[in-house]
């Protein structure tokens, strides 16, 4: 581990100058540490801010499917507890156990364990929240306190600006919006991923933070299975930031590597660049005495690799009996999980190999277009640093050259650095990203490694994918981050361009920062297209696609997946109140039977209108559209002897859902039955 | 290229500016479909100007409002369409600057702008109305399954509106009527199921056809069967008055398919026969539909 101390104990405020004054300096005291409460603060009013925006479009989100198996999962581990409370014994016994714990098991369950919990006490007990949002409510939180976490990593790492923008960046982009509102696993395991990684970068000087890296490892264990992919992750981070170093033959070794993996080039080739990044590894490695030097491996390993399935096996019933059998179930369930369609520029995927630019093209397209333009600087801000560093070590390299004792080593670097000799570099670039790459070692590499890892996963040709741009929500944060500091660059190198005599504004006996304000409402302005992108998308989220798609349409246009789950209907409701006759039954395509129920429960759905198993057994019938769904509408028609909707629920005028009615039916419903007076 | 040194303010200024662009370009793309008032005004026109056998197209697919307003005029029939030869005149209703292919280089009759939406009548010039349908027809084929050990007759389940040739073969899935089939690109066509037997070819055969120069046959494998690109094709025989005129393979991966024959002449009512036949029988959910057309 490095011995850099991280910015945590480092003074001074993030986006000034490094304070690393030497220790010897007559200073009266030691160097004051910044406050803290602001960053907490505002972090905590954006976050809670967050908070109340979902909790108030909650009830416009429709459940999507795998909501209701949530819910249902969520009551029967309350029962497990109700048992447990009464008699421990009996709890503990296999049966029970197994009885009250295999339902989903083919997710761990602590969401679903604080989704009872949470309805328990905000509905049942307090009364405060409609079942549902009570449900969602843990789910909402985790998108809540992720905000403030990025806040706060990004004011520490790089300044203010960018932790304002960092955060506002994530928290408006259209799906994350979406997802933040669910009782799912999506948004928080990338709340449980974020707060690894970020305790496992804080490990790097604190054996506590090791410690945390290890507990909050285990409760990603325990929220979804994307947390098996963490410590790879993270080997790949340390291996790039603290035993690789990036001299320019490992850099150029490593891009070979990638570009012949990516090109699929000869085996014999890749295997060849392999060797040939070895070879730079160790030449660049601390040698000494015929020995290669090991760095020293984070202590946060250790406390992963201990607590992470003890507390995985401890939190989950489900395996407390016949473990290895349950934990196999598990694992296999997701290894050799089904493959599901997925639209992609118009061809329906449902099988491998599918399509490696994938994550990469769904994310461009459904992100805010100002967020992907500041996340590309920030991106292209840190690979000018690295390569402004390995030209600066390269010429003092080659100056050192001049004085090395001759042989056919040193002609041989000679003529390897012969472009760098007497080249005068400049060095990285000495502005506020250069001194976080001071403050924290290798920091580029940490965000740029957590951001594509997930991507890559998804992109390779036999994974899955089944839930759109969702199952590398991980790296938004990240994407987010970049986004964060290549818009606080750019904004602080327009803010410099006002000249100094008009830098400060007096009024009266107050001064004020012009060049501040200026760039505070650049930084507002930089966020409207996305929140502006975010409010229309509410609350089809899924179904909403960025100017570069062409809007909703545009994306209608180029076979782009317009929705998935079937969570659509809930903005139908109001229709089919009105308009189901009296105990119709009403076929609802997508959305699932437990999601159906949790409508009725909330009072959203009148409780007459029947759940219709099929077009054939019903009076009406939803078409939620899918490029794979179309057969569903066909057999519809046919069922019918139509073709045309009553009605439609669009999105920009894209159609979402198609409403068909059984001819002959009567439409509008005219209240409850008056109850015959009682004879007396 | 002094002016490159100030490249990080021009960066900088290039963000603010994609904000403005893509601000005013989000409210431009949400607003790029009209509001329903529109497509009522549309509806309105052609109430007042269709003529029975018109053909009403709303493209593209996905403007579910236009299909709720031109629903009227758009019967099953007309949506699972096996082409538009059928049609004297074709209405389009789309969005501004867009065409659909079936109109292209028809003649425009007339064209009509509600608030950004086109409703646009054309004249059909390659109309040649079909003498004869299969589909339309189905009730009176004899419908059987060729085996060595000789003809297994289908038998006509009125009920089920359709021929059935389980109870001959046991093999329930074979059976020959009508089907709204979902292609490999996902299109509805109205057509005659026939699933293939390993058995032997199944065959359907319609007297008393009005005789015409050509016909048109068409055929498709439903999405869910033909997407695996794994099995054989399906092939079909056209025979009139026992000669065979024409024969046409449905491999997987291929959507609706046409395939136009030379009728032989001869007397003016001619029998035509379908020979469906595969060299596999799983999932090969196939379905075909003709038409006698043009004069004798």
């Amino acid at each position: 581990m490095s011995d850099t101390p991280s910015r945590d104990d480092l003074p001074g405020d993030a986006a000034t100058p490094s304070t690393d004054a030497p220790a010897a300096a007559p200073t009266p005291g030691p160097p004051r540490r910044p406050a803290r409460w602001p960053r907490h603060a505002i972090g905590g009013l954006l976050a809670a801010s967050y908070l109340a925006v979902l909790l108030g479009t909650a009830l416009d989100v429709g459940f999507a499917r795998d909501e209701g198996f949530y819910f249902t999962a969520a009551d029967r581990y309350q029962q497990w507890f109700d048992i447990l409370l009464k008699d421990r014994k009996e709890a503990m016994r296999k049966e029970v156990v197994q009885r009250h714990w295999d339902m989903n098991s083919e997710h761990p369950p602590l969401m679903k364990v604080l989704f009872g919990f949470s309805h328990r006490l905000f509905h049942d007990k307090l009364g405060w929240l409609s079942p549902s949002t009570a449900y969602r409510l843990p789910g909402m939180l985790c998108g809540a306190l992720l905000i403030y976490l990025v806040f706060l990593f990004a004011w520490k790492r790089f300044g203010e600006l960018e932790a304002f923008l960092s955060a506002v960046f994530l928290a408006l982009m259209p799906v994350f919006f979406y997802h933040a509102h669910l009782d799912a696993f999506d948004v928080p395991i990338t709340l449980m991923t974020f707060l690894t990684l970020y305790a496992f970068e804080k490990s790097r000087s604190s054996n506590g933070w090791a410690l945390l890296t290890g507990v909050f490892f285990g409760l990603a264990l325990l929220t979804k299975l994307n947390a098996f992919f963490i410590p790879p992750t993270l080997l790949i981070v340390w291996v790039l930031r603290d035993v690789v170093r990036p001299t320019a033959a490992t850099i150029l070794a490593a891009a070979f590597l990638a570009l012949g993996l990516a090109f699929q080039l000869d085996v014999w080739v890749v295997a060849l660049f392999f060797v040939v990044l070895l070879a730079a590894v160790v030449l660049a490695s601390d040698r000494s005495g015929g020995r290669l030097g090991l760095p020293r491996i984070p202590t946060a390993f250790f406390w992963m690799a201990l607590l992470g399935p003890l507390m995985l096996w401890l939190g989950w019933p489900w395996l407390w009996h016949d473990t290895l059998e349950h934990f196999r179930g598990y694992f296999n369930f997701h290894a050799k999980h089904d493959y599901y369609n997925i639209a992609y520029f118009g061809m329906n995927y449902f099988k491998p190999p599918f399509p490696v630019s994938y994550p990469f093209g769904t994310t461009a397209l459904s992100t805010p277009v100002i967020t992907l333009g500041a996340a590309l600087l920030g991106m292209a801000l840190f690979l000018r640093w690295r390569f402004r560093a390995m030209h600066a070590d390269l010429a003092q390299r080659a100056a050192a050259l001049a004085e090395a004792a001759p042989g056919w080593r040193t002609a041989v670097r000679r003529a390897l650095l012969r472009p760098w000799v007497g080249v005068r570099a400049a060095g990285p670039p000495a502005d506020e990203l250069g001194r976080a790459q001071e403050r924290s070692p290798g920091i580029g590499i940490f965000l740029a490694v957590n951001l594509l890892v997930p991507m890559l996963i998804i992109a390779h040709p036999k994974v899955f994918i089944f839930g759109g741009t969702k199952h590398w929500m991980p790296a938004w944060p990240f994407l987010a981050l970049f986004a964060g500091i290549g818009a606080a660059w750019a904004l602080r190198r327009v803010v410099e361009r006002i000249p100094e005599r008009l830098a400060t504004l007096r009024v009266g006996t107050r001064r004020w920062s012009l060049r501040a304000a200026a760039a505070g409402a650049l930084a507002l302005l930089l966020v409207v297209p996305a929140a502006q992108g975010t409010a229309q998308s509410h609350p089809f989220g899924l179904s909403h696609y960025n100017l570069l798609a062409g809007g909703v349409p545009g994306s209608a246009d180029l076979g782009m997946c317009r929705q998935f789950w079937g969570f659509t209907t809930g903005a139908l409701l109001p229709w089919l109140n009105a308009n189901v006759p009296r105990n119709g039954a009403v076929y609802f395509h997508d959305t699932a039977w437990d999601s159906y129920r949790m409508f009725q429960t909330d009072g959203t759905l009148r409780k007459d209108i029947r759940w219709g198993h099929s077009a054939e057994h019903s009076v009406v019938a939803l078409v939620h559209h899918e490029l794979h769904m179309a057969e569903t509408e066909h057999n519809i028609w046919m069922a019918y002897g139509i073709s045309a909707p009553t009605t439609v629920l669009t999105h920009h005028g894209v159609s979402i859902i198609s409403v068909y009615v059984r001819p002959g039916t009567k439409l509008g419903y005219e209240g409850p039955l008056t109850p015959p007076p009682r004879a007396r | 290229m002094r002016w490159l040194r100030h490249w990080p303010v021009a960066a900088g200024a290039l963000l603010p500016l994609l904000a403005v662009v893509e601000l005013v370009g989000n409210a431009w793309t949400a607003s790029l479909v009209p509001d329903w008032p529109a497509f009522e005004a549309a509806a309105k026109v052609v109430a007042a100007e269709h003529e029975p056998g018109d053909l009403v197209i709303v493209h593209p697919e996905w403007l579910g409002e236009g299909r709720v307003a031109m629903g009227p005029w758009i019967p099953l029939e007309d949506e699972t369409r096996a082409d538009v030869l059928d049609y004297p005149r074709i209405w389009v209703l789309t969005l501004e600057g867009r065409s659909h292919p079936d109109t292209a280089g028809l003649p425009v009759e007339r064209e009509w702008e509600f608030d950004g939406l086109t409703l646009t009548r054309f004249r059909n010039t390659r109309h040649a109305p079909a003498l004869w349908r299969a589909y339309e027809h189905v009730v009176d084929a004899s419908v059987a399954v060729r085996t060595p050990d000789g003809e297994k007759s289908c038998r006509w389940n009125e009920r089920e509106g359709k021929h059935e040739c389980g109870p001959a073969i046991g093999e329930h899935w074979v059976w020959v009527g009508p089907f709204v089939t979902t292609d490999m690109a996902q299109q509805a066509h109205y057509c005659l199921w026939s699933h293939p037997t390993v058995r032997g070819p199944l065959v359907t055969t319609f007297e008393g056809v009005p005789a015409g120069e050509t016909i048109s046959v068409y055929t498709a494998m439903t999405y869910v069967a033909a997407r695996d690109m794994d099995k054989p094709p399906v092939r079909i025989d056209v025979e009139v008055d026992g000669r065979l005129v024409g024969s046409a393979d449905q491999p997987d991966g291929t959507p609706w398919q046409r395939w136009s024959f030379a009728v032989p002449p001869g007397p003016p009512t001619r029998t035509v026969r379908f020979l469906v036949s595969a060299s596999f029988q799983g999932m090969r959910h196939f379905c075909f539909d003709a038409a006698m057309r043009g004069a004798p």
